[in-house]
């Protein structure tokens, strides 16, 4: 009774989600990184309106131009940025980059959490042999050395975005499937899942009616942390020349590119450099406000 | 043996001589030639001394150091002068038979084993051989191809007269025989020694040189030492040379920069290159070698077969901007395939290729769309961890008149299966010469037989080919050559004559008198060090 009368007195409107946004609002670092992520997804898909130059138009004469040179290829008539060892734009560049380091990162995210929550909710709500079985294949999975499977794919099948694609999502989505199995054993137990069995729901309905939904909090905030790790990992990839090829532009290529000129023309690495820093901050400090927003215990 | 001594003696002040010319103040005192240990470094293990199993510059110029060939070339020249030999060979009006005569007194490192015709026939036959790479060498020889496919015992033309005087008959007049006799391939070995090693020879050489081997780590180092009996008097003048082992060329750098290597090839980024010497601590060595990149085409690729979409292709190239900008500067445009300076060869800047006219590229796309012809086409990259900046940048001139290349990656031994097969459909490559002769370039990529994926047919460049091969009269020969070369790069525009390289090599300062030579390999048989402290 009493836990009645306290519920009707939360005012309308205060769902889990309202509730969440309120406390995120109040965390600035967390505003700050969404305004950015924000800002860099706008950059991305709006690539081709922003970028003052085609990312793979040369004029060979205008290597290492300086910030602020004139310009033959960019329609503002200057390299904002300089130019890179081919006359390339490098303000161009870094945005083209933009959009390829948050398409395989989106991608990415979306394949492997789509495997991971389907077959470790699967685990998670069955037990028994199926979940000992899809726990050894996981196991499996997470032993496995991704570097050089990275390597052996690429040699097998080249290296352009769809392949980096299937790379990461190969194995990215054991570690969702093992994090939502412990969610789905956790709250399987729970009396409303009780319930809704109790009432003949179907398996499915079940899960992804009452059982998914609990879980989209921790969820949501494990892909805003490792959306970051995507791109870094595509970044380090391509500095051992394993990433997207050239002449595409990506951030990790850029920064390989730069390391033979860096004592001859710094600025080349450093702007790729500073948008990666950029991005992956904002993802992680919207993250972690993200993450205490969504968690009810740390209400204030 | 009084006249051989002469003889070297006489050459060995040749040689100080031209030196004292060609470093003018700073080798006026022959005694300031004080010796030293030399510093250098290979890339990767050369795994080898056996130049007969191994065709790398690395091994070759090792050979250079350890063995002797019977004619070299004079310095950094392309002429040849005797070095095994007492004197060069006498020729027959007919240009099949030469008769050499052998130094005499001449001993192996072991300083038991002297050198004999024997020895000469020995070297050839191992050649041809079941270890021998480079056949190409000794092929010219009359019955040589018996002896390789097994049919004869011993090879027919060789004929041993005594043990400094011997014979070489040649199937057919082969006018750039002597040159092939130059290849460090082609060092003499000793029949006894080698026979004596046995599986061991690979790793513990023992020539006639003016360096011996003193010692080998695997992967790590490889040190020689001066040879004291060395045949030409005076020479080496370091004491030895360490070469080790440095796979990243970024360390090599950084040592080299703090005084512990003395020699290395320059950093490929023209902007490195500046810096270095701008410092003033180093010298800086040219030569311009027998090299050609190119960008071949496989006549067989269904996108490249039309000749139209290959002269697009070549109009395309701005060959000077890729100069300017990615080689610092550091190369020549090339026009003809054939290295200018060999005999045979166009002048510089006179050779058949199509100069650069993108506005024509244009109109050739543009009637290849109209015709339903495909201007999607591929070529491919030998090894590398990223496509090469003149990949990138020939891509992006042909994206401009409107052929989409693209470039494959290709792991090196994929590529060189896809080689022998002939089925690599074009790529961007370079072509550097064992010997100063057109026949090196031309024959080995247009003649039917070739092995460089071309697929190239036309009868009338095979014949011009075959007949120039044979022919003694140099006049004619090159005229038949520049013809073949014309019908090659101009009417069937079968390869792209990209640049010609200059070879650039850092020296520290205190390092004198190494020698480059157009074919690519250095020899320090005449370096020294200053003494420290000077």
């Amino acid at each position: 009774m009493r836990l009645l009368t306290r519920e009707s007195k939360i005012p309308a409107g205060s769902t889990l989600w309202a509730d969440s946004w309120r406390r995120l609002k109040r965390n600035k670092p967390a505003v700050v990184g969404l305004v950015f992520v924000l800002m860099i997804l706008f950059v991305g898909i709006f690539a081709d309106v922003l970028a003052p130059a085609s990312p793979t138009d040369q004029d060979l004469r205008a290597r290492f131009a300086k910030p602020g040179s004139p310009s033959k290829i960019t329609r503002n008539g200057t390299y904002i940025l300089g130019a890179d060892q081919f006359g390339r734009d490098i303000l161009s560049r870094i945005i083209y980059g933009a959009r390829v380091s948050l398409t395989l990162a989106v991608v990415v995210e979306a394949i492997t959490r789509v495997i991971g929550i389907t077959v470790g909710s699967c685990a998670g709500y069955y037990g028994g042999w199926i979940d000992m079985a899809i726990s050894r294949v996981l196991e499996v999975l997470m032993a496995f050395p991704d570097l050089l499977f990275y390597i052996g794919i690429r040699f097998a099948l080249g290296s352009s975005l769809p392949v980096l694609i299937l790379a990461f999502s190969a194995f990215g989505w054991a570690g969702t499937s093992r994090f939502v199995r412990g969610l789905v054993m956790q709250l399987k137990e729970s009396e409303y899942v009780e319930a809704a069995r109790a009432q003949g729901f179907s398996d499915a309905r079940v899960i992804a009616r009452h059982i998914l939904p609990n879980c989209l909090g921790p969820l949501i905030v494990s892909i805003t942390l490792s959306i970051p790790g995507t791109i870094m990992g595509e970044a380090g990839l391509a500095f051992l020349g394993l990433g997207i090829q050239p002449p595409a532009p990506s951030w990790g290529n850029m920064i390989y590119d730069s390391r033979a000129y860096l004592r001859v023309a710094p600025f080349f690495g450093i702007w790729p450099g500073v948008a990666l820093i950029v991005t992956v901050l904002a993802f992680n400090l919207f993250g972690d406000g993200l993450r205490d927003a969504l968690d009810p215990r740390l209400k204030r | 043996m009084k006249l051989g001594r002469i003889v070297s003696t006489i050459l060995g002040t040749m040689l100080v001589l031209s030196l004292m010319l060609a470093w003018g103040g700073s080798a006026t005192l022959a005694s300031a030639k004080t010796g030293g240990i030399l510093n250098d470094y290979f890339g990767e293990d050369p795994g080898t001394f056996d130049v007969q199993a191994d065709t790398t510059l690395a091994v070759y110029g090792l050979a250079r150091e350890i063995f002797n060939t019977l004619v070299r070339y004079k310095e950094a020249t392309l002429e040849l002068e005797p070095e095994l030999l007492a004197k060069m060979p006498e020729i027959s009006k007919d240009g099949l038979v030469y008769s050499f005569e052998l130094k005499k007194g001449v001993k192996f490192h072991d300083g038991k084993t002297e050198l004999t015709s024997e020895d000469v026939k020995f070297t050839i036959e191992r050649m041809l051989g079941p270890v021998g790479l480079s056949k190409w060498l000794f092929d010219p020889i009359k019955g040589a191809k018996e002896f390789i496919n097994g049919k004869a015992t011993s090879v027919s033309g060789i004929t041993i007269v005594d043990k400094y005087h011997f014979k070489l008959t040649l199937e057919k007049p082969y006018a750039p025989f002597l040159a092939n006799l130059a290849v460090p391939s082609a060092s003499i070995y000793s029949k006894k020694l080698v026979t004596e090693a046995g599986d061991k020879w690979a790793h513990s050489p023992v020539g006639t040189g003016p360096f011996k081997l003193k010692s080998y780590i695997p992967n790590t180092e490889i040190v020689l030492a001066k040879n004291p009996d060395y045949f030409e008097k005076g020479l080496p003048y370091l004491d030895g040379i360490n070469y080790r082992v440095i796979g990243d060329y970024t360390t090599a750098l950084m040592e080299f920069e703090s005084g512990n290597l003395d020699v290395i090839g320059v950093p490929s980024e023209a902007e490195e290159r500046q810096r270095l010497l701008n410092t003033g601590k180093y010298e800086l060595l040219k030569s311009t070698p027998l090299a050609t990149y190119y960008f071949s085409f496989n006549m067989s690729d269904p996108a490249w077969k039309d000749v139209r979409l290959r002269k697009a292709f070549a109009m395309c190239i701005d060959k000077q901007a890729i100069i300017d900008s990615i080689w610092g500067g550091d190369a020549v445009v090339a026009t003809s395939f054939v290295t200018p300076g060999i005999p045979g060869a166009f002048e510089m800047g006179k050779g058949p290729a199509l100069p650069y006219d993108p506005e024509k590229a244009k109109k050739l796309v543009q009637e290849l769309k109209a015709g339903g012809k495909p201007v999607k086409c591929e070529a491919w990259q030998r090894g590398g961890t990223g496509l090469s900046d003149t990949n990138i940048a020939m891509q992006e001139m042909a994206k401009q008149v409107g052929i989409e290349l693209n470039v494959v990656l290709t792991e090196r031994a994929a590529f060189g299966e896809a080689r022998s097969k002939g089925t690599v459909p074009a790529n961007y490559g370079n072509w550097w010469a064992d010997i100063p002769d057109p026949d090196n370039y031309l024959y080995t990529y247009f003649h039917p037989t070739e092995m460089m994926s071309t697929q190239y047919r036309n009868d009338k460049v095979t014949k011009l080919l075959e007949e120039a091969k044979v022919e003694t009269d140099p006049k004619v020969r090159a005229r038949k050559y520049q013809e073949a070369e014309t019908i090659i790069i101009r009417d069937d525009c079968a390869i792209v004559p990209l640049l010609h390289p200059i070879d650039l090599l850092l020296v520290q300062k205190n390092v004198h008198g190494v020698i480059m030579h157009p074919t690519g390999v250095n020899s320090y048989k005449h370096t020294w060090k200053d003494a420290p402290g000077k």
